[in-house]
């Protein structure tokens, strides 16, 4: 009995709803209808931008400067900059990418950019509360960060909205961009020529422009 | 009933996940411009070598003296290595009688041991150029066997970064 009455139901439904999908062009209904609004809802998105700055000389002056940090070679290692990352928005984002555009030195008749190949870079961010305090994010050779978006970090840090008072308090925070020519073999200078063979001499002479990027992203609920 | 209705939900919100539903994230993307980096040039130039006689004509217990400036043309300080090689005719396979380089001078500095070694400065530096004067001496055992024979000295610098 159950069963009859539920198929009677199920043919009844199928029925209705064959009615209303075979369409509007056949059957046409009349309806009363009503409508009321509601007005003055708002809804704004809110704004995720970063901004950085030199933690050096302030402003957003290059953190390396080839004239005054003098020539590398094979072994030398730069001494380390902080690059201050502040939020400038109204959402909270952690840091989630790193990358970098290169340029040739119109000066030097070689590609500069095989150079990136040759530099190894780490980048930290440095513990708000305790800058001495490094927390690894990346590392790998500049030419990494040359690719298309570049590379995918994951932040430690949530850097909130200047808005946001009075906690949390982290509303900038420093990432630590240490590079360096290595020698090692763990770290060799890429055979950019693919010979089979370690080019260090074909880093001799060039001159490198990098444009360093960071990208944030607002937090996943 | 409730319970089909309920599953059938769930396939079709999970189907479209499946199917490739994306997200949006806000994003933002801040530059700090104009890094530069520069590496150093490593080179090591030979002069044109001088010899003190015609080294093709020595004698049983003589030595003659080639003289070689070097100089150092790029931006980096470096280590450098002497290394010689007689070959010809003259080598006849006696490792008491064939000639042999005996002394190796550097700036007046005699090196004693081989290969020699010493340093200069870079380009424009304090000590950039270097006068390597090599000695070869035909052992006064050699016999007549090496009479109207003939050798050739080779040197190479290799040069390192400091």
């Amino acid at each position: 009995m159950r069963t009859k009455r539920t198929k009677l139901l199920s043919l009844g439904l199928l029925l209705l709803t064959s009615c209303l999908l075979i369409g509007g062009a056949i059957f046409t209904f009349a309806l009363f209808t009503g409508s009321a609004a509601s007005g003055a809802n708002a809804f704004a998105a809110g704004t995720l931008k970063l901004d950085v700055q030199n933690d050096g000389t302030g402003a957003n002056f290059p953190l390396f400067v080839a004239t005054t940090d003098g020539e590398l070679k094979p072994g030398r290692a730069l001494p380390g900059r902080t690059l201050k990352v502040l939020n400038v928005g109204t959402l909270p984002f952690k840091l989630s990418g790193l990358n970098a555009a290169l340029y040739n030195d119109p000066q030097t008749a070689a590609d500069d950019r095989v150079l990136a190949q040759g530099l190894w870079v780490k980048v930290f961010e440095l513990e708000a509360s305790n800058p001495t305090n490094k927390l690894f994010i990346w590392e790998g050779r500049m030419s990494d960060l040359a690719v298309a978006d570049g590379v995918s970090v994951a932040g430690i840090q949530t850097v909130y909205p200047p808005s946001i008072t009075p906690t949390p308090t982290v509303k900038e925070i420093s990432l630590l961009i240490e590079i360096s020519m290595p020698s090692d073999t763990l770290t060799p200078l890429a055979d950019h020529n693919g010979d089979g063979f370690r080019d260090d001499n074909d880093y001799q002479g060039l001159k490198l422009r990098a444009d360093l990027g960071v990208t944030g992203q607002q937090l996943i609920p | 009933m409730k319970k089909i209705v309920l599953s059938l939900l769930t396939i079709a919100v999970v189907a479209a996940l499946a199917a490739g539903a994306t997200f949006a994230v806000f994003t933002s993307t801040a530059t700090n411009p104009n890094n530069t980096f520069g590496t150093g040039t490593l080179t090591i130039k030979e002069g044109t070598a001088t010899a003190e006689a015609n080294i093709s004509n020595m004698k049983p217990g003589e030595t003659k003296i080639v003289k070689i400036p070097v100089n150092s043309t790029g931006t980096l300080p470096l280590n450098y290595t002497v290394e010689t090689t007689l070959t010809g005719t003259i080598m006849l396979g006696q490792a008491a009688n064939d000639p042999r380089v005996s002394a190796v001078w550097i700036d007046n500095v005699h090196k004693t041991s081989l290969p020699a070694t010493d340093s200069l400065s870079a380009a424009g530096g304090t000590d950039p150029s270097d006068l390597v004067e090599i000695h070869i001496t035909l052992p006064s055992a050699a016999d007549n066997a090496y009479q109207g024979k003939t050798g050739n000295l080779s040197v190479t610098f290799n040069a390192t970064q400091q």
